[in-house]
């Protein structure tokens, strides 16, 4: 003997309906929040990758080669703090690094870079997505410890070159979870022993 | 799922028992709380890695200001040591940054990881320093910084080498052949957690 099938009541309906949803809601903002959570893990990636780079490009060049004062002397010294730092490589390029807001030299859709101008040809060190908003270079001693001072026939400083640099990068997005704002510092004394 | 119940031999429909019900809303709940626990420790994961890239870069600041201050004393022919070793027997130091010239000395002010005169203040500018007293627009940064140097003495008759802590020096039959720079930075992670970073250099008199 077999009974009918008994339907389903209104209150049943409901009750399958709300979990139903709350179910639904539940794993959708967890799928939100999961891909919240990779764009700004993947933000913050991309913005520690390229401040190391960065960092250490300079930092290599500083320690291999030697402070252009002769550069700095012509334009009028070095001011606390500057706004580049140019180095005479150890391969005897002139290297510049600077912040660059032309949209030709930086990479797509970023107003402000780092750039490195060798021997008078720019080009970005910081990579697209990432906006350098400050730069500030701190070079002492301010004149050059490795030549003679004609008039006094002393040296004109008596400190090691060391450079601190300074800056602030940003990724670009528009949410606000793939905005990451970095502020990184590091120190270099140059690694040349002339006197 | 209804014509999945099984029938009872009664006729009588079995619903799902409350054991069922709540082994489903465990496993359920579970699978939710991991994978959201996931999400965070990633999260944080990648924040201390940002974090450590900082605070690498600061210790590693700490260091070249103190071989600056070894090569500058070379350069003016004077003892390596001048100004790196304390006449009060401090061996802790914090980097100093005069941002009139960008020139740095080595403060030997009493002070210790925990300290507030060990913090490390961000200014508008984008620059961290360290001050005996909050700067002017300056910014408390999660950071703290303190160097330790400590005397790395060579006995003349043997060569032999050793690096003398606290705050003992040489002894009479041993001579200063250099430092030993600790470069410590501790700072507050994104989960509240201490974090600390250490490099080691030593720095000799010669070159």
């Amino acid at each position: 003997m077999k009974t009918a099938p008994r339907g389903i009541t209104l209150m049943e309906l409901l009750v399958v309906m709300g979990i139903f949803s709350l179910t639904v809601a539940l794993t959708s903002s967890i799928f939100l929040l999961s891909n919240q959570a990779q764009r700004r893990v993947l933000a913050i990636t991309a913005a520690q990758a390229d401040l190391r780079f960065t960092l250490e490009s300079i930092v290599r060049e500083v320690r291999a080669g030697s402070i252009d004062y002769e550069t700095y002397e012509a334009a009028g010294g070095i001011q606390a703090p500057s706004l580049n730092l140019i180095i005479r490589s150890a391969s005897g390029s002139r290297l510049e690094f600077y912040k660059e807001t032309n949209p030709s030299i930086c990479p797509a859709g970023v107003a402000g870079c780092l750039a490195v101008r060798v021997d008078g040809v720019a080009q970005s060190v910081t990579s697209s997505g990432i906006l350098l908003e400050n730069l500030a270079f701190f070079i002492t001693p301010q004149a050059d410890p490795f030549s003679i001072d004609e008039d006094s026939g002393l040296y004109k400083a008596d400190a090691q070159p060391t450079v601190t640099l300074a800056l602030k990068v940003r990724t670009q997005g528009r949410r606000p979870e793939d905005i990451v704002t970095l502020n990184a510092q590091t120190t270099i004394a140059a690694r040349s022993y002339v006197r | 799922m209804i014509e999945r119940h099984v029938r009872s031999p009664h006729g009588a429909r079995r619903g799902q028992s409350f054991i069922e019900a709540m082994v489903a809303i465990t496993v359920i709940i579970t699978a939710i709380s991991s994978s959201l626990a996931l999400i965070q420790s990633s999260i944080t994961a990648t924040r201390v890695g940002g974090m450590q890239v900082i605070a690498a870069n600061l210790a590693r600041e700490g260091l070249e200001v103190v071989r600056a201050a070894r090569d500058t004393n070379w350069l003016m022919g004077r003892s390596f040591q001048v100004g790196l070793v304390d006449g009060a027997g401090n061996k802790t130091a914090r980097p100093m940054l005069d941002t009139e010239n960008g020139s740095w000395t080595l403060s030997f002010e009493p002070t210790s990881m925990g300290a507030a005169n060990a913090a490390v203040y961000l200014m508008s500018d984008g620059v961290y320093r360290q001050a005996d007293t909050p700067p002017t627009g300056g910014a408390a940064s999660p950071y703290s910084r303190l160097l330790t140097l400590q005397h790395v003495c060579r006995d003349d008759g043997t060569g032999v080498e050793r690096i003398v802590g606290s705050s003992a020096t040489c002894l009479g039959s041993e001579t200063l052949a250099g430092l030993a720079v600790y470069s410590t930075v501790r700072w507050r992670g994104a989960g509240g957690q201490q974090q600390t970073l250490a490099v080691e250099e030593r720095l000799y008199d010669w070159r």
